[in-house]
């Protein structure tokens, strides 16, 4: 029995002496160790990835920490970061740069100005180890020209609707090789009224709307378009905003027309930039109006009772500028129709039946006394109809009728000559004089 | 022919058609009167009824200029050629100072004139227009005077004038007249009845006096 009890004792002092060891007997500390890092991918990107000749590309690096001048294997003291370079295609020309602590690092190469639109490696390489590298390739895109913008109009007031149109933005695109896109700013700052407000760009090309800020200065102002993700890829054009506009005259009268016999109606104007407004029935001044400050008014007039029926012309022009009108037409409609005295209706007549009528000419009164109440009436209308549409005399036409006269320049004009007629003749006249011959003859005596 | 008494008829032109302003018009008039305006430009070339009127006209004034001729100019060409003015113009050229009274006979001078007109249409010759005229001075009783080869002065003369004018082998124009040669004469220069005759040589410079001879010694003649 008491050797399975050694034995037990035994065993565990050793597991006791195990414990102690593992947890309680203090025990040295190892050699401190750096904590164990994935080591980062070591890669370089470009921004852009693509663009023509002579473009400027970003290059951010990663995981080039073990780029040091020590060597691969890090030493106790820290090493100092190698040059690493970046060049294009592998040319003699790198850029130098060194990467962080954290591994990354960031520089630029120029795409060469000759180089052909093709797929070309930027590579970053450490110079202690040439196993550190990375690349990245570059899409050399065609040179299709600098950047321009066009403006439609190039000025105008506050307000004004601009076209614009976009060239040569072949190097915006966006992720992927997908289009690009620009944006349209006013003096650097966005412009709210520009449809759409990021511009798709379609080979280099777009077309885009925007208004001028109605708050825009009468001076220059900068319209630029910039791709969304290249700033680089931009262009500007000048814009002028000048004055306000002149708004133009116009005078409206509501109602248009009234029937005869009088009325009220209401003259309207805008754009009268005066301070006295003269308003004109048939060239004949009636009164005057002062406009408000954004040059309207209104106004309430009475049409004649006995205005005839006919089209007349409103005018309102400003005192002093008679060029700056408007004219408006205003009608008197048709007389009113004098409406039929409604006739009580008829009784209607029995029936006359078979028996003998000691009256045989007696005739239902109803029926006499409706038709001459209509036959009156429409004596009345007619005889209306005639006295109403009486002509005018002289008198009426010398006080309701004017003439303006609008004199326009003469043009003058010359017509080649038809091909039926007679031609342009020159007929020259040339005299050969002659002093003559004198002959003398005696006579006879 | 219509006869015109002629106060002073100085040109052809005055006899035929009277006075200067009214001459072109006159000339148009008889142009187109007589027919010598017609079909002035043969052949097709488009002009108007208005437009060949129009170079009548035309015609007209350059015709009229030919009459620009003085009638007692061509009368002096005609004295020119008289045998005894020649011979009196020689004799007081050659003595300086003289005269000479000369009753000439009755004679006739004629002047012949065929001037003509280009017509050019456009610049291409289209038709020339021939002008005839003749003027003829009858002249009877002159005396004229000679001097230094010039017929100087008339002391009498009488003289009759006679001018046709043709265009187109058309007499458009004819007048006589009378010219009054003493009147005429006063009031122009000296007539040279020598036209031809060379230039006066200018005076040669006078010879310088010749010395005296100096006298011959006697001859010494003898025996001696």
């Amino acid at each position: 029995m008491f050797p399975y009890a050694f034995r037990a004792r035994r065993s565990l002092t050793a597991v006791l002496a195990c414990a102690v060891f593992a947890w309680g007997a203090p025990v040295a500390a190892p050699a401190a160790t750096p904590p164990v890092r994935a080591a980062a991918a070591r890669s370089i990107t470009l921004d852009p990835s693509q663009g023509p000749p002579g473009s400027r590309v970003g290059v951010h690096g990663y995981g080039f920490d073990n780029c040091t001048t020590a060597g691969i294997a890090p030493e106790p003291n820290p090493a100092e970061a190698a040059e690493i370079h970046v060049t294009w295609e592998g040319d003699d020309d790198p850029s130098v740069v060194t990467a962080g602590a954290d591994g990354e690092f960031e520089t630029d190469v120029t795409v060469p100005s000759d180089a052909t639109p093709d797929s070309h490696k930027v590579t970053a390489r450490c110079t202690v180890n040439s196993k550190l590298r990375a690349t990245a390739d570059f899409q050399v895109t065609a040179d299709t020209g600098p950047t321009a913008l066009a403006l439609d109009p190039a000025d105008g007031p506050a307000g004004t609707s601009v076209a614009v149109t976009g060239s040569g933005f072949d190097g915006c695109t966006g992720g992927g090789g997908e289009a690009g896109s620009v944006t349209l700013t006013w003096d650097g700052g966005p412009l709210p009224d520009a449809t759409p407000a990021e511009v798709p760009v379609d080979r280099g090309a777009f077309a885009a709307e925007f208004a001028v800020p109605s708050d825009a200065d009468a001076t220059d102002h900068t319209v630029a378009a910039t791709c969304v993700g290249y700033e680089q890829v931009s262009a500007e054009q000048r814009f002028t905003v000048t004055g306000a506009p002149v708004s133009q005259p116009e005078v409206k009268v509501d109602p248009a027309s009234l029937p005869f016999g009088g009325g009220s109606a209401t003259v309207s104007g805008s754009g009268f930039n005066c301070p006295e407004v003269a308003l004109s029935w048939e060239g004949e001044q009636w009164d005057t109006v002062a406009p408000d400050g954004d040059g309207a008014f209104d106004t309430e007039f009475q049409v004649a009772p006995d205005a005839a029926e006919a089209s007349y012309t409103v005018r309102a022009e400003c005192t002093d500028d008679p060029g700056a009108g408007a004219e408006a037409t205003f009608s008197v409609t048709g007389e009113d129709p004098v409406t039929p005295t409604p006739t009580p209706p008829t009784p209607t007549p029995p029936t006359p039946t078979p028996t003998p009528d000691p009256t045989p000419d007696t005739v239902p009164v109803g029926l006499v006394v409706g038709s001459g109440l209509l036959g009156a009436a429409l004596l009345a209308l007619a005889g209306y109809a005639f006295l109403g549409h009486r002509h005018h005399g002289p008198r009426w036409v010398h006080d309701h009728v004017s003439s303006r006269l609008r004199p326009a320049p003469a043009a003058t004009d010359v017509a080649e000559p038809s091909e039926t007629g007679p031609p342009t003749r020159s007929v020259r006249l040339e005299p050969h004089p002659d002093p003559g011959e004198q002959t003398l003859r005696e006579e006879d005596p | 022919m219509t006869t015109t008494p002629v106060v002073e008829p100085l040109t052809v032109r005055d006899l035929l058609l009277g006075p200067e302003t009214r001459a072109p018009e006159a000339l148009a008039e008889s142009l187109r009167a007589h027919g010598a305006v017609t079909g002035l430009l043969p052949g097709g070339h488009g002009l108007t009824s208005a437009a060949d009127r129009a170079v009548g006209r035309e015609l007209a004034t350059v015709v009229n200029g030919f009459l620009d001729l003085d009638l007692v100019s061509l009368a002096a060409s005609g004295w020119s050629k008289y045998k005894a003015l020649q011979e009196a113009a020689r004799r007081t050229s050659r003595s300086p100072g003289s005269e000479e009274v000369v009753a000439l006979a009755t004679h006739t001078i004629s002047s012949t004139h065929h001037p003509s007109v280009d017509l050019l249409v456009d610049g291409a010759p289209a038709a020339t227009v021939p002008v005839n005229l003749t003027v003829l001075f009858r002249i009877s009783g002159l005396v004229g005077v000679v001097r230094d080869g010039r017929l100087v002065a008339a002391r009498s003369g009488q003289c009759a004038v006679e001018a046709k004018l043709a265009v187109r082998d058309v007499v458009v124009a004819s007048r006589e007249g009378g010219l009054d040669i003493p009147a005429a004469l006063r009031l122009r220069e000296p007539i040279d009845l020598l036209p031809h005759r060379p230039p006066v040589p200018p005076a040669a410079p006078p010879r310088p006096p010749v010395p005296p001879v100096p006298p011959v010694p006697p001859v010494q003649w003898g025996r001696g």
